[in-house]
């Protein structure tokens, strides 16, 4: 420990003489860039910013850094807690389903509304004489609520979410007269919920509203009173049988609507399985409705490539016209879901329905992916892009970094399927599933892959880099080993995809980074499923 | 949130368009430029784009053109300007348009004058 001190303090001097020269100060263990201060001996190196081939022959320039000792564990996140841990961001620009902790199949965390707090956003349009004033006091003790006074008797403020239908409208809200009063909300444009009394306390008021489309937002009530309320954190909320606010819902939004991530669940066991990663895909059956509606018989225009039909439920799909393949018959009542995939030739292809045909996909590829609920016409769900960022993004732009990446399951066996990867040119991959379902590695240039091989089930990978190359293994196989490095100067992270491609599509359940390269002993046991980091 | 729907005569003037949009990265490898399906926007949210293709409507009639679908989930000054070159090439951009007295919104190529119903229903983001 005395020595590890003195190495610590010798550290410190040396950063604390570079800190004086401007522009190079840089942050010690402790502070917020490296979070809780690891045990010594510690090194010091060039840092993220140092982008050459190897160890400098001579004391690189600055900035430095303080590194921690080659063993320390940076980060680690198990997603099948259900969220984020501080170090990732997530995007994605449009709607999604998932299986929630019931087992029920319905709509990721999702918020329509924009500038759901700042309701005097142009965002937000009002009529018949409304005075909106933000900066009042909210829930949280803030000043995000905004005070709306609507004085003439047929006021309203509201907004026109893009494709909204099956929906949870919800609003906190507060009188700011010392006395009762009421107020409606509304759906459809001209849709009214029955009147609520708003208190001199902080409520949240709710209403399903079913197929809507048009404005949503707050009215008067039915006697045309004027009104002078506290209004907060407006939702509105695709779900599908849920009656009452989400709490995954209630997030704040300013220029874009919120959709979250899905921490999807097995809907038959309800064992969580982590942060569902997929690629975009378009389901092309017509009214393949979010409420179990049964699928109807129809035509779909094909091209002579691999489609994949899924569906929920023990009925029967008949294909006609440009296939015969099949018929699909389903093999159990929801949650159980039965696929058929097949190449037809270009042209017309008939889909004849009998029993229950439930949450049916029709997707241009060789394997099913999760629900797209349709209705007059196909959808599209955009793809998912988590990143991991902060400690992430810096520890892999090291010098020597281990990566240890877990999956409870992916959707297509015999395909790319990304785990983590860094954005630079090239776009290295440290943990993915290759075609032949190893572990691989890719350089940029060339692939490392692991010898034994995992399909579809739970996989763990393991891969650690420094200056002379990097090794990799999987699920506590042979360590597979290149001498060629996967140090860059990474711009990102990707996490289940390859910078927007070779998309993971299955469940990322389980992440660690470190500092250093890890021995080959070491990666092998941490490469295996539920292994401790 | 904006959305466009676009259509154009074909499949080289659609990446083009989308090229002038910023909507077009070059694969360093490969030096073939791609459509990028999506991003982040600088303050906060994403984009999407959907390269949709040809359309055939559910009654059987084939749409003329290449179609494509752009959604933009942030704040509205940080979508690209339409390049004034696309209606000389004849790219027609559909935006959605919500009247300021609250009635129902509806799809125009020019702000006032509605588009056919399908245009609203091609390249639909979930």
């Amino acid at each position: 420990m005395r020595r590890s001190m003195e190495w610590l303090r010798a550290a410190l001097l040396v950063v604390a003489a570079l800190a004086a020269v401007p522009g190079t100060a840089e942050p010690v263990p402790g502070t917020s860039q490296y979070g809780t201060p690891q045990a010594g001996p510690f090194t010091i190196d060039a840092g993220p910013y140092f982008r050459g081939g190897g160890y400098p022959a001579t004391m690189p320039a600055a900035p430095f850094r303080v590194t921690a000792p080659s063993s320390a564990l940076v980060y680690s996140c198990d997603y099948t807690a259900g969220a984020l841990c501080g170090a990732e961001t997530f995007a994605r620009a449009g709607n999604a389903t998932m299986f929630d902790s019931t087992g029920a199949l319905t709509f990721a965390p999702n918020n329509l509304f924009l500038w759901s707090s700042d309701l005097t956003n142009a965002a937000w349009s009002v009529k018949n004489q409304v005075t909106l004033t933000s900066g009042y006091t909210d829930p949280l003790g803030g000043t995000a609520a905004t005070r709306v006074q609507g004085t003439g008797s047929t006021w309203y403020i509201a907004q026109t979410p893009v494709a909204y239908g099956n929906s949870l409208i919800g609003v906190w809200i507060k009188s700011n007269t010392g006395s009762n009063q009421k107020v409606r909300l509304f759906y459809n444009s001209s849709t009214f919920s029955s009147e609520f009394s708003v208190t001199t306390a902080w409520q949240q008021i709710y209403i399903v509203a079913t197929s809507s489309s048009g404005a949503a937002g707050i009215a008067r009530d039915a006697s045309g009173n004027t009104a002078d309320i506290l209004v907060y954190a407006a939702t509105i909320s695709l779900v599908t049988y849920e009656t009452t606010p989400r709490a995954v819902d209630r997030v704040i939004t300013t220029a874009s609507a919120y959709y979250g991530p899905r921490f999807d669940y097995d809907p038959s066991t309800l064992v969580p399985k982590g942060l569902l990663i997929e690629e975009a895909r378009t389901n092309l059956l017509l009214n393949s409705k979010a409420d179990a509606t049964n699928l109807s018989t129809q035509s779909v225009t094909v091209s002579a490539t691999p489609y994949t039909l899924s569906f929920y439920g023990t009925g029967t799909v008949t294909l006609s016209g440009a296939s015969t393949a099949g018929p699909l018959t389903g093999s159990g009542a929801f949650p159980t879901r039965s696929t058929l995939t097949f190449t037809p030739t270009a042209g017309t292809l008939t889909l004849t329905v009998t029993g229950t045909v439930q949450y049916a996909n029709l997707e241009a590829a060789s394997f099913a992916t999760s629900y797209i609920p349709t209705a007059a016409s196909s959808v599209t769900r955009a793809a998912d892009d988590p990143r991991g960022t902060g400690t992430v993004l810096v520890t892999l732009q090291g010098q020597q970094a281990s990566v240890v990446a877990e999956v409870s399951g992916t959707l297509g066996a015999n395909t790319s399927r990304t785990f983590v990867s860094g954005v630079v040119t090239g776009n290295p991959i440290f943990a993915s599933l290759d075609p032949s379902n190893r572990g691989a590695t890719w350089d940029g240039t060339s692939a490392v892959a692991t010898s034994n091989t995992a399909s579809t089930g739970a996989a763990r990978i393991a891969t650690s880099w420094d200056a002379s190359g990097h090794s990799i293994d999987m699920n506590g196989g042979p360590v597979a080993t290149s001498a060629v490095t996967l140090t860059r100067a990474y711009t990102s992270i990707t996490l289940g995809n390859e910078n927007g491609t070779l998309y993971l599509n299955g469940w990322l359940s389980k992440l660690a980074i470190y500092g250093s390269r890890l021995s080959d002993a070491t990666l092998q046991a941490k490469s295996v499923v539920g292994a401790p980091f | 949130m904006i959305e466009l729907v676009v259509n154009a005569p074909d499949l080289a003037t659609v990446v083009g368009f989308a090229q002038q949009m910023g909507y077009v990265t070059v694969d360093p490898a490969t030096k073939k430029p791609a459509v990028t399906a999506q991003g982040e926007i600088a303050t906060g949210g994403s984009y999407f784009v959907n390269v949709v293709g040809p359309v055939t409507l559910p009654d059987g009639t084939a749409l003329p053109g290449i179609w494509l679908r752009v959604r933009h989930n942030g704040d509205p000054a940080l979508l690209p300007p339409v390049p004034a070159s696309a209606a000389a090439a004849g790219v027609v951009v559909y935006r959605l348009v919500t009247p300021a007295d609250g009635s129902v919104p509806f799809w125009s190529s020019d702000g006032a004058t509605p588009a056919p119903d399908y245009v609203g229903t091609i390249g639909q983001i979930m």
